[in-house]
């Protein structure tokens, strides 16, 4: 779970600060604004006949929380926001998660909050940070400071980017890889649409 | 000869002495739980044996939490605390072993059994048919967020049936989870992070609640002077023990204190001399001293309430050598031996009937009330002994006239129930008490509450409220006791039970519970997973989820011959369930017992009804069980009550004949019917304790119309005199338990209070027996 939450994290990020580029500080997207964008995440897994391949759209929100949803091979669809994890398939809830059971992500909103407000330090704790490239094309990898975290079983995660972040690649101790492309990536003001806003609200209490 | 007596019973308080110092000097040792007192419950040994389990387990608890807006100061001060804690070797912490390892150990355990595994939901979603949802599920997990992506596990498991069991599995405190290798849980902002332990030692030593309590206070002191935010919480019998603890002992201390210099003041106003205060000082001494040192020869050790109570008998040691000392204001003294004659065979009669009331205690089963029993005995003897055999030795002869206007007043007091002339206002009080006793009992009721035992500290109660509310548990002390022949038809009866339990969770009445057969279900329950996995989910669904999955290595079909998990295979989790052997007690006389462990009872009534009709479980409330015992106790007092009464009556029948003997009884016995309903019409609930303080009553009672009836002509006001500060020197002693902050202890001192001012108003009653025999 920490895998894909930390991709749904580093998306948001404002990587230009990452970069060695002097006016970086700037940041992706408002608060009152929406990235909506799709996705194809493929991995090479050992003993999978071939990479894994799935599609889908995302919507991040960063008043509200995070919409994945997968459409192919099936559709399925994850909500995070500060309440909790709720996972979905045709409509039917088959994981839901309360927030106060999974402090990890709150940890993770955590840093995610404080690096939206320009608090870099919060990455740092975590991680060692390399940046290279500039605003136009950054490349940031992050390796874990602590290996032996269960809640973080990377090598290395490695975000490449311009003005949103186009790819992020994850390398997991068993040789085991998983490739994260973004396309069609578009920040817009509010507000949601009402199908986002009720994704969001069923995880209220 | 009286040198001679005086002489061995020097050598006795001597050796008694030498015992006493010898057992300062090893540091005596004080039991400070309350429920020690109460009795061990004969009549079930298997339900007692279970309780002492669960109740030894629960009492052991040391739970702390951490809190802070910083998650990572949380996590720090909680590293710090725990290290610091398990490092005085007091506490075993055992959230320090919430690491992966225990998971994995916990995963590793259960894995080859996983054919007869299953999550309650999955269960549920099985029988109704509905293996494709289970099926989706697996595949959303693979390529959906969550990333499942093992192929190992997914050749074993190709449903992913096993992660949703060990989710499943019942967690104690539902709402704290492992955040890296530590049991957090998020509150409006705050990371609390949680340390349990078990405590190594007996948490109703005093020893030990003072050095764990030190132990965890330094730590958690020097964790907030470094972090302002921080909120640390505790919670654990041993702390509240400590609190209670130290108040039994603040309260003996100052209890003791104004009670000793009340007698003290008032002996040297009475005689204006510093020789009775001595006297009266050396008999209690000797009396406590002898009492302390033969208890702790017979006992071993003492209960701290015990010693409350006996320092309170300081008062009635004291009336013997008072009864002496009064002598002085009578006509003509005479010398010490003479004054010791004419006191003598009231005091000795006194003392008799006193110890008798005293003993009956004995026959109640409370082992604390045998420690009293003995405790006051013991020093009434030793005072009784020591007013007869050394109190002429050390007195000499003094003349007194101060006590001309006391002893005018006595005299007043003495006509009030002599002279003809009261006779109607005597009828007059009689008519008043009657009608007061009779409305008093209009308003008289019972209440046997245990919680009443035990002052708790309105601290601790907060932060125990607060660290239930947030870990979401509380930790009740009743649970159902689950009995069989056979662990097979243990496990079973609870599958029952808790298919009925989870309703009652869901409706709130119940907040959580862990069941052996949760852990280790029954091996029918087993092959029945086994025939719902193959049916439902490998037969028709196998082929289509090795497609979808694309797996190198094809999964594989169920192993439906592996032998089925039993309570046996526990022991091969490598200490991962430890817990599990709170819950499956050790098998006694080929009868198996296993304890469901109850968190959060919003309904009890429901709950307890839940194991109806379901073989071999019942509902255990040991607070719920010890009230009623409460009861049935009181009751036992009130029998022993009658009892002391009768076993008093032949002492007083042999000596004044049938009915003077029985007409000395009637001041006490009137003490004794009307100290209760007084009490009730001042809003008094009548306990266990008021009864036990009955039994007091009426010795006293008993002793102070043996004095008066011992007495005869120009004696009887200086035996009033006498009898007035017996009373006064009860009431600061016995009366003052008032003031205690225990509620059973402050009833006996409110019910003391009314029945020695009682006994004191009837006590001239039994003067007009001895009065008219003289005349």
């Amino acid at each position: 779970m920490g895998r894909i939450l930390f991709v749904l994290f580093l998306l948001v990020l404002p990587y230009p600060a990452f970069s060695a580029a002097p006016d970086s500080g700037q940041i992706m997207i408002g608060k009152d604004e929406v990235l909506r964008g799709h996705f194809v995440e493929e991995r090479n897994l050992k003993g999978f006949n071939g990479p894994t391949k799935s599609t889908g759209h995302f919507v991040i929100a960063p008043e509200r929380g995070l919409i994945w949803s997968v459409e192919k091979p099936f559709s399925t669809t994850t909500v995070i926001t500060p309440a909790g994890l709720m996972t979905s398939i045709d409509g039917k809830k088959v994981v839901n998660l309360p927030a106060q059971k999974i402090p990890f992500m709150l940890h993770l909103y955590e840093m995610l909050g404080g690096t939206l407000a320009g608090n870099w330090q919060a990455m740092e704790k975590d991680f060692t940070v390399t940046r290279s490239g500039d605003t136009q094309n950054w490349q940031v990898v992050l390796t874990p400071r602590d290996s032996e975290n269960p809640a973080m079983p990377f090598n290395s995660i490695t975000v490449t980017g311009s003005r949103y972040v186009e790819k992020v690649v994850l390398e997991k101790p068993e040789g085991d890889t998983d490739t994260i492309t973004f396309i069609d990536q578009v920040a817009a003001p509010m507000p949601l649409s009402a199908a986002e806003n009720a994704a969001f609200s069923s995880l209220h209490p | 000869m009286m040198r001679l007596a005086a002489l061995l019973w020097l050598m006795a308080v001597a050796l008694a002495g030498i015992y006493l110092l010898e057992r300062l000097d090893q540091g005596l040792h004080f039991r400070t739980d309350l429920l020690a007192l109460l009795p061990q419950e004969e009549r079930d040994p298997v339900v007692q044996r279970a309780n002492d389990v669960v109740t030894r387990s629960l009492s052991r608890h040391v739970i702390v939490l951490v809190g802070d807006k910083d998650r990572n100061i949380a996590r720090t001060a909680a590293t710090d605390i725990a290290h610091q804690m398990a490092g005085s070797g007091l506490v075993d912490i055992n959230t320090n072993s919430f690491d992966k390892d225990r998971l994995k150990q916990i995963g590793t355990f259960y894995f080859p059994y996983r054919a007869g595994l299953l999550a309650d939901d999955d269960r549920e979603l099985l029988k109704t048919g509905q293996g494709e949802q289970i099926a989706t599920r697996a595949l959303s997990q693979v390529y959906g967020v969550m990333g499942f992506a093992n192929a190992k596990l997914l050749h074993d498991d190709p449903f992913l049936l096993m992660p949703a069991f060990l989710t499943g599995l019942p967690i104690p405190l539902s709402r704290l989870s492992l955040d890296e290798g530590m049991l957090s849980l998020r509150d409006d902002g705050t990371t609390w992070v949680l340390i349990a332990g078990q405590l190594k030692g007996e948490p109703f030593a005093i020893d030990v609640q003072k050095k764990v309590s030190g132990n965890f206070d330094a730590a958690a002191n020097s964790q907030r002077a470094g972090h302002l935010g921080l909120t640390i919480l505790h919670l654990g019998a041993v702390f509240f023990a400590k609190a209670g603890a130290e108040e039994a002992m603040r309260e003996t201390t100052s209890i003791g204190i104004i009670s000793t210099a009340g007698i003290v003041l008032l002996v040297m106003a009475m005689f204006r001399a510093i020789r009775p205060l001595l006297l009266s000082l050396l008999v209690i001494g000797v009396g406590v001293m002898m009492a302390l040192s033969v208890s702790l020869w017979i006992f071993g050790e003492l209960h701290v309430g015990a010693l409350l109570f006996g320092v309170s008998l300081i008062g009635v040691a004291v009336d013997y050598s008072l009864q002496y000392c009064s002598e002085v204001f009578a006509p003509a003294p005479g010398p010490p031996h003479e004054r010791l004659r004419r006191v003598g065979s009231g005091v000795t009669l006194g003392a008799t009937t006193t110890v008798i009331g005293y003993l009956t205690l004995f026959l109640a089963p409370f082992p604390g009330l045998h420690q009293i029993a003995a405790f006051s005995a013991v020093g009434l003897v030793a005072a009784w002994i020591t007013v007869m055999v050394w109190l002429p030795f050390l007195d000499r002869k003094i003349i007194t006239l101060h006590g001309q206007p006391l002893l005018s007043q006595c005299r007043k007091f003495l006509d009030f129930w002599q002279e003809l002339r009261y006779r109607k206002l005597r009828i007059g009080l009689f008519c008043f008490v009657a009608l007061f006793g009779i409305a008093g009992y209009m308003f008289f009721h019972t209440d046997d509450d245990v919680h009443r035992l035990q002052p708790l500290s309105s601290g601790l109660v907060a932060e125990q409220v607060r660290i239930q509310n947030l870990i979401g548990a509380s930790t009740g002390s009743q649970f159902f006791l689950v009995q069989a022949h056979d662990d097979e038809t243990a496990l079973q009866h609870e599958e029952t039970l808790v298919e009925r339990l989870k309703p009652l969770v869901a409706s709130g009445a119940l907040a959580g519970f862990q069941a052996p057969s949760q852990y280790i279900p029954s091996a029918d329950r087993q092959k029945k997973n086994r025939i719902l996995q193959r049916g439902q989910l490998y037969k028709p669904l196998l082929t289509s989820q090795t497609d979808k999955l694309g797996l190198q290595d094809a999964p594989t079909m169920l192993d439906e011959d592996s032998a089925p998990l039993t309570l046996a295979d526990v022991s091969k989790a490598g200490g991962s369930l430890t817990f599990l052997s709170s819950l499956v007690l050790s098998e006694n006389d080929g009868e198996i017992t296993h304890v469901i462990a109850l968190d959060g009872i919003a309904q009890l009534d429901e709950v307890a009804a839940a194991a109806a009709g379901i073989p071999g479980i019942r509902f255990v409330d040991p607070v719920g069980n010890f009230s009623t015992l409460l009861g049935k106790y009181r009751l036992r007092a009130i029998e022993l009550l009658a009892l002391s009464a009768l076993l008093m009556a032949p002492l007083l029948v042999w000596r004044y004949g049938w009915r003077k003997g029985l007409w000395i009884m009637v001041p006490p016995m009137l003490a004794v019917i009307l100290a209760p309903s007084l009490r009730a019409l001042t809003g008094g609930v009548f306990t266990f304790f008021d009864a036990m303080a009955l039994v007091l009553i009426l010795s006293i009672g008993v002793d102070y119309a043996v004095f008066c009836a011992e007495t005869s002509g120009t004696r009887k006001p200086v035996t009033i005199l006498a009898v007035a500060m017996a009373a006064c020197t009860a009431l600061m002693s016995f009366g003052l338990l008032v003031l205690s902050n225990v509620e059973a202890v402050h009833n006996f001192g409110a019910t003391m209070t009314v029945g020695i001012l009682l006994s004191f108003l009837f006590a001239p009653m039994a003067c007009s027996v001895h009065g008219k025999d003289g005349q």
